[in-house]
Order: C-alpha cells, then structure tokens, then sequence
C-alpha cells in the first residue's frame, strides 16, 4: 500500500488534531498536496472532518463545540504538555484538560512529533514539558519521534493505530 | 453592547486569545493576547552558543527557517565567521521560497482565503461581487469577483492551487535547506551544498510557473474590491531588510553599510516618513515593557553598546524575564515612542521610499493604505516580487568556507521572517550563551495596544449577521504566529 492509499483509509475516520505546545511544524509538514483527491478529503469534506486550529472554518466556542461533540475520530497530539497546565490554554480549557477529555472518547490516538512524544526540547525548558503518554493513562498512545515528524510517519501512524496496532 | 470571545482563532499559526466589544455597529475595544508559553530563552541559556541556531530553529515550524538564520546571522557577528557569496546566493534563494513564498502562499489563500470564499461572505458582499467584472480575466479566467469567492473555500480550485503551489515551493527550497521546517545545511559562515544544480532546478520551475501570475491577479481583483472597506491605521512601519547582499560581513561596526545593501533594505517610518533606514539605530530603538503581560521587570545591566551607544534599560540586550502571572505571554514591544507594523506592507514601502517603483509580474505596487486588503495584497505581491528576483538570480562560483572576521562578545541578528522583523540578542560568555533574546514580528504587531488592536477597534462592523468576522480578516492579515510570539522566557 502506497502513502496515498493509506491516508485515504485513515480520513475514513474524523480527525482532531490538537496542537499543545507547539510549533505547527507537524502541522506544516501534513499540509501537502500530491496525493489524489488530498485536499477534498483533508478539508471539510463530508462526513470526514479534518479539525484542527491550523485550518478549521470556525472559532472560539463554535468550534471547541465541534470538537467536544465530535464522535469516531482519531485524536492526533502535536506539541509537549507543560507541568503547570494554565501555560496552554485552548478557550476555556487548559490544553491537558481538552486532551483528556477528548481521550476519552478517541478510537486512537496519536502523538506526533518529539515534542508530543516527551516533552522534546521543552523538556528543558522552564515549563518543563512532557509527553502525552504521561498525561492519559489507561489508553494506548501511538507516537511519532521527529522534529518535525515527518509526514508519512503521522500518517502511517495513524494507519497503524485504527487497524489495532498489536498490542503495542 | 455586545461582548464576543472569538478564543481560540482558528487559520493562524498557534494559541491566540482575541475579546472584542462591539457597540452601535463599530468595534470599540479588542483584547488579543497569547495564550501559551514555550520557554525557549531559558532553554538557551547556559548552552554553547553553537547550538543556538538549531534551538532557535525549534521557535516555529511555520516559519521553519528564520529563527535558523536569524541565529545564524548573530552568530557570525559574535564570532566574526562571515559567508562567501556563494552561501549568501544560497541562503538569499532558500529563504526567499521557504520561509517567505511559501508562508504567503499558505497564509493568504490557506489561511485568509477562506474568509473572502462565498461560504463566509455575508450576502451583501456577494451580491457586490455578483455585479463586479474581474479587471483581469485574461490572466486569471474568472469573470465576476463572486466566481474568484466560489473558488477560495477549501478544496476548491483556487485554495488547491494554493496548496499545490506552497507544496513545491517548500521542496524547491528544501534542496538547498535539506529539511524543512528547520534548515540543517545552514552553519556560521556557511552553508552545505548537497545538490550543485539547486538553482537551475528551481529557476527552470519559476520559468514555468503560471500559478503565482494567477493568484497575484487573484488577488489584485480582491485588492480593488475591498479598497476602503476597512480601517487604515496609517504608514508607521519597520522593517530589518530581506536577503543579503554579497557584501554581507556580519560586522556590527558595519551593520549600517553591508545591511543597507539588503535586497529590500531596513527601515522605520513614521507617519509616513522614513526616520531611519540605518538597522543599528532601528535595533538600538527596540524597548520591551511588560504593562498588559505576563512578565515582571528586570534590573539593568548593560549602559552601551560595543560602540558606546547608549542602552535603554528595556532593550533587549537588556532584558532578563519572568512571569508574575499567566493572562498573556506575548510581550509589549514599542519602538521608542511607537508601534509601528512590520510584515510585507512594511517592506515594500521602505523598497519603495529607498529604491524607488516596485513591479512584479507587470503589475506596479503603490502604497494605498495600512489595512486589511492592502496587507494582505502585500504579502501575494511579495511572492510575486521574489518569483522575479529568483528568476533573475546568477549564479556565484566559489567556494563556501567561512570568512574570518572581528568577534564581539555582543551580537545581534536581524533579517526579516515573512511576518516582519525578526531578531535575536545575544550576549556570550566564552563559548556559552549568557543570555539570548528573541523579538519576533508577531510581538510587535499583536503586542497590547499595537497595530492589531488598533485596526480593530473604530472599525465598522461592515455586516451586522456576522460580527465576527471583521476581527477575524484583521488578526488574519496580520499574519499572527503565537509560537514564535511565544518563545519564550523562564516562568
């Protein structure tokens, strides 16, 4: 199976990808045209939706409704968490809490780029981050090492995590 | 009166917190503020200063090679590593596609076009567009300015050109970069040259674009049907220069002269006028206060410069940070006594006030105004701008062995991002970084009463079923990137 193919699979299910501390770099490396019908499926495409701040239509509490009322999506995590949750905020959520909630109800999730991975380089930072397997327990947690993660790595991922990914 | 929290905004580059009120169809107060903290000048500190560039190069992934650069550049200032032509020829061409082809590619039609796309059009606007021919439709094919709306929303013709036109120019300047974001070739006074044959590559697919000729007239359509619509707040702006000359020796002493030589060159204007276009004195001029943020006061360390200039006590070279609390984290940058915008509007009205008439692709750019169609026909102009200036790059024989220069013990570096000027400070202690300070465009333009909260509040609220959307188009065509805004600072 080609790296077209296999996104396709993947953008069957919604998507929610939450950037924490980031810097979009997972973000900007996904954002590519190449394969057929990408940009159909990525956007807006009914029923599959692709939500994430970098190319969502809505804001504020709109779309954090959309998201929180989102069912049969994969959660996909860019950018570390830091140890004081009130250093990211996403609306009236701290970015720990909305991952957490949205945890909860994701058919998988996903950890892209070093950062989301373990805290990357903000590890050493004064917010002293870390990774999102830290934060959600109970679940699995697919992850993608890089800086930035490279495209086809997410989307494999991705693949990987819906089709049960072993036992991990 | 109405209160709307549009947080989080969506289409921009990271966590950006924006209140407004809206009173009698007008916006009458703004609140923008960022709304996360990434940490990155402690991280700095303490650590070699030859893993500046690839640290600093970690600030954002969406201008994935400024903060590189810009490291690089103060670098060779403190250790006197200067580049040869040919790394400079590299570098200008590299950068001039990713960060800046690139980022306005994705920030005008990726992220801004979908504001201007029937789907978010209030009625009125597309009735107008319905009776508006097109002045340009033997370049772009689109006869009235509706059917250019019908085409910007996601997935449509124009937003996937777009997206297909910003996918190439990326991996056209990632066979000079290697990786993208975060370029890995750059180092001190040079840079690695994997494929020999880059430039001819690239040249060859800008001789046979016909992308960036439409999306410029695209946008020119919309330039003249949005003429008026919003809020001017007047020709004050800055701006460090774009791509270096091949005079470029990283001297501060000669900051002035080889800086001067930039293919758009430095300035800072004032109610239209051009105060300075010398990048020492424009640098020198930098102030961080922390009314509005985040962050608490510092004491002041440093009286001059390595020239003996004086040294304000809020310069960066200055500036040692910390959080007293977290309502927001962009800081407060003033220059001197004003807060001029920076971005490609700044740019192009110092080209144009320092060297003369701007053309590109056979439209003639002329200042109108500072708002929200105008900085946003800015940034497409520019990509037009720089396809022609690649078009007309020669190519530089040579090698690219670092040139050896005078070393300072202070440095500063400072090159425009996409989204205006950008610099890093910095103050070495033996092959240590004492203190590393990072001032983006994004703080300027989104820093508490600055350019975005000006535009928007006075602005008429142009339909009354959708106040937000007025806000939006201004923070957008601000270019907003919190991550870099971000960056920084010990909590």
């Amino acid at each position: 199976m080609d790296f077209c193919e296999a996104l396709e699979k993947v953008l069957k299910s919604n998507i929610i990808w939450v950037e924490a501390q980031s810097c979009s770099g997972e973000s900007v490396m996904i954002l590519k045209a190449g394969c057929k019908g990408i940009e159909d499926l990525f956007f807006h495409s009914s029923p599959v939706k692709f939500i994430s701040l970098f190319s969502e239509e809505k804001c504020g509490r709109e779309l954090l409704n959309e998201v929180l009322n989102s069912n049969d999506f994969i959660l996909v995590i860019e950018g570390a968490l830091p140890q004081d949750p009130s250093l990211c905020r996403i609306g009236d959520f701290t970015c720990s809490d909305l991952i957490q909630k949205l945890a909860e109800k994701a058919k998988a999730i996903v950890a892209v780029g070093s950062c989301a991975v373990n805290g990357g380089i903000l590890r050493e930072s004064g917010a002293n981050s870390f990774g999102v397997k830290d934060l959600i327990k109970g679940k699995k947690v697919y992850e993608v090492l890089g800086c930035p993660a490279s495209d086809r790595m997410i989307v494999a991922a991705m693949y990987y995590a819906l089709s049960g990914g072993g036992s991990g | 009166m109405v209160e709307l929290d549009l947080t989080p905004i969506s289409r921009i580059e990271g966590h950006l917190a924006l209140k407004v009120k809206i009173e009698n169809g007008f916006y009458t107060d703004a609140k923008v503020t960022g709304e996360m903290f990434r940490g990155f000048e402690l991280l700095l500190k303490g650590k070699n200063l030859s893993l500046a560039p690839n640290i600093a190069g970690k600030i954002c992934g969406v201008c994935g090679a400024t903060h590189t650069l810009v490291s690089i550049e103060a670098l060779e200032m403190l250790q006197g590593l200067y580049p040869t032509p040919r790394t400079v020829l590299f570098r200008n061409v590299a950068y001039a596609l990713a960060d800046i082809m690139y980022n306005n590619v994705v920030v005008t039609f990726i992220f801004q076009g979908i504001d201007f796309s029937s789907h978010q059009v209030p009625k009125n606007e597309y009735e107008r567009g319905k009776e508006t021919p097109c002045e340009y439709k033997d370049i772009h094919g689109f006869q009235k300015v509706s059917d250019i709306m019908d085409e910007l929303y996601f997935g449509k013709s124009i937003f996937k050109d777009a997206l297909k036109l910003q996918t190439d120019l990326r991996n056209l300047a990632t066979l000079i970069w290697l990786r993208y974001p975060q370029p890995i070739s750059m180092k001190p006074g040079s840079i690695n040259i994997r494929d020999q044959e880059a430039i001819n590559k690239i040249k060859k697919y800008l001789k046979e674009d016909k992308l960036i000729d439409k999306l410029l007239y695209v946008t020119a359509e919309l330039r003249e049907f949005y003429k008026g619509v919003y809020k001017d707040i007047g020709p004050n702006f800055v701006t460090y220069g774009l791509l270096e000359d091949y005079s470029y020796n990283a001297d501060y002493e000669e900051m002035n002269k080889w800086a001067d030589k930039r293919f758009i060159p430095p300035g800072l204007v004032k109610n239209g006028e051009l105060i300075t276009g010398n990048l020492r004195d424009i640098l020198l001029g930098v102030r961080i206060f922390t009314e509005g943020t985040s962050y608490d006061e510092w004491e002041k360390e440093y009286d001059k410069d390595l020239m003996g200039n004086q040294l304000d006590t809020h310069h960066p070279w200055n500036r040692e940070t910390k959080l007293k609390s977290r309502e927001n984290f962009i800081p407060k940058i003033v220059q001197i006594d004003f807060m001029p915008t920076t971005g490609d509007i700044a740019r192009l009205y110092v080209y144009r006030v320092r060297k003369g008439k701007i053309r590109a692709l056979g439209y003639e750019w002329e200042y109108r105004s500072n708002d929200v169609i105008e900085r946003t026909f800015a940034r497409m102009f520019t990509v037009a701008f720089l396809k022609e200036y690649l078009l007309n790059v020669e190519e530089v024989e040579g090698d690219t062995n670092p040139l050896k220069g005078k070393p300072y013990w202070m440095a500063v570096g400072a090159h425009d991002a996409p989204r205006g000027a950008n610099a890093h400070w910095v103050i070495g202690e033996g092959d240590k970084i004492k203190r590393y300070q990072i001032v983006t465009p994004t703080d300027r333009n989104f820093s508490p009463e600055g350019p975005v909260e000006q535009s928007i509040i006075g602005q008429k609220v142009t339909d009354l079923n959708r106040i937000d959307l007025d806000a939006l188009r201004v923070v957008r065509s601000f270019d907003p990137c919190s991550a870099c805004a971000v960056h920084v600072f010990k909590p």
